[in-house]
């Protein structure tokens, strides 16, 4: 606070001591040397501005002759851009891609109609018999999912249960809940 | 509801009361049917050899129905106990495996044959698990630590009917 106060009175001392020059003789002799100052200020201004044009104009054809003189091809044979790939954390990049986003992005449908991914299955397959078992399993299976929503439901509220054993779940969340009527693993067959 | 298969693959996944019902329903034709043409040849091996007429009981009686049942004993004693699987389970998909998912042994096949009859003791309320269940198990299932999972790749399925409307568009 105490600096403040004494920036303050500098300033206003300041001011002060400039109106009473102003007054004063010495004010007038100061006003008449910058009216015949102004002219050669002025003359500066104009004469750095127009050689910052200049400056400019010929710096622009600079770098163009010096672009076009340039063998950029040499330049870049001579980088070791192997030291710098090996410098790449090529893991650390793929880790923050999000490939399940990708993955889900692929019209996996749409390349099996356009290649000919599909006519290979279809021809290694089997005929009408595959297709009958087909529409068999799948009416099969919309049923049972049909079946599985109503008991979820009504006696799990919605819950939904686990979807496979513990050794053919394919994530975590299928998990079944291990009970202690569970085999020992010498139980079970190779 | 839709008849086309699911975009995943169900392999491995719990199999529901539809499924196995209908496995079911398959395997008691195979299994009449069978007894039938068994049967059947009997009779003319009978007559081949001996060069005399058999005859067999009736159908209603009780010799006839004991033999059904050791028939059938047999035929899902020694499909589970060999391939963990019937002939109704291979035609919709099915196939029995362990309670924790692991490969079915010869004598928890034979168990779950001996216990089978059990589930339709009290008007099959045995078999109520596999619909309310949380891992879908009838009695049977329970008695013999198994369950009953798809084996069936859903995918391949999908793939074949998209590329059938494919080529028929």
């Amino acid at each position: 606070a105490g600096l403040r106060a004494a920036i303050g009175l500098g300033k206003a001392g300041a001011d002060v001591a400039l109106k009473v020059l102003d007054q004063s003789p010495v004010g007038d002799a100061a006003g008449s040397l910058a009216d015949r100052l102004e002219p050669a200020a002025e003359r500066g201004r104009r004469q750095r501005q127009a050689t910052a044009e200049e400056v400019e104009a010929v710096m622009g054809r600079v770098v163009d002759d010096v672009v076009e003189v340039l063998d950029l091809n040499g330049i870049i044979q001579q980088v070791d851009v192997n030291a710098i790939v090996e410098r790449v954390d090529v893991n650390e990049v793929v880790g923050r891609v999000d490939i399940d986003d990708i993955i889900s992005r692929v019209d996996v449908d749409g390349i099996v109609r356009r290649t000919e991914v599909g006519t290979l299955i279809v021809q290694s397959t089997g005929g009408i018999v595959t297709q009958v078992l087909d529409f068999v399993r799948s009416l099969g299976v919309s049923l049972d999912t049909v079946a599985e929503r109503v008991v979820d439901r009504i006696l799990h509220h919605g819950r939904p249960r686990p979807v496979a054993p513990v050794l053919l779940a394919g994530s975590a969340a299928d998990v079944v809940e291990s009970g202690p009527s569970l085999p020992a693993p010498s139980e079970r067959s190779a | 509801m839709r008849a086309e298969p699911p975009t995943g693959s169900l392999a491995g996944h719990y199999a529901g009361p539809v499924t196995r019902l209908s496995a079911y329903a398959v395997d008691a034709f195979v299994i009449v049917a069978t007894y039938g043409l068994m049967l059947s040849l009997i009779t003319f091996v009978w007559q081949l050899v001996s060069r005399r007429d058999l005859e067999l009981p009736a159908s209603d009686t009780l010799v006839w129905l004991i033999g059904l049942g050791i028939w059938t004993f047999l035929y899902f004693a020694a499909s589970w106990g060999l391939v963990a699987k019937t002939v109704g389970m291979a035609v919709v998909g099915i196939r029995v495996v362990g309670r924790d998912g692991g490969e079915l042994t010869a004598r928890r096949g034979l168990v779950r044959a001996m216990a089978f009859p059990l589930s339709f003791l009290l008007f099959g309320l045995g078999f109520v698990g596999i619909v309310v269940g949380r891992e879908r198990r009838a009695l049977h299932d329970v008695i013999a630590h198994t369950t009953v999972v798809y084996d069936w790749d859903a995918r391949s399925a999908r793939l074949r009917l998209l590329t059938r409307r494919a080529a028929e568009a």
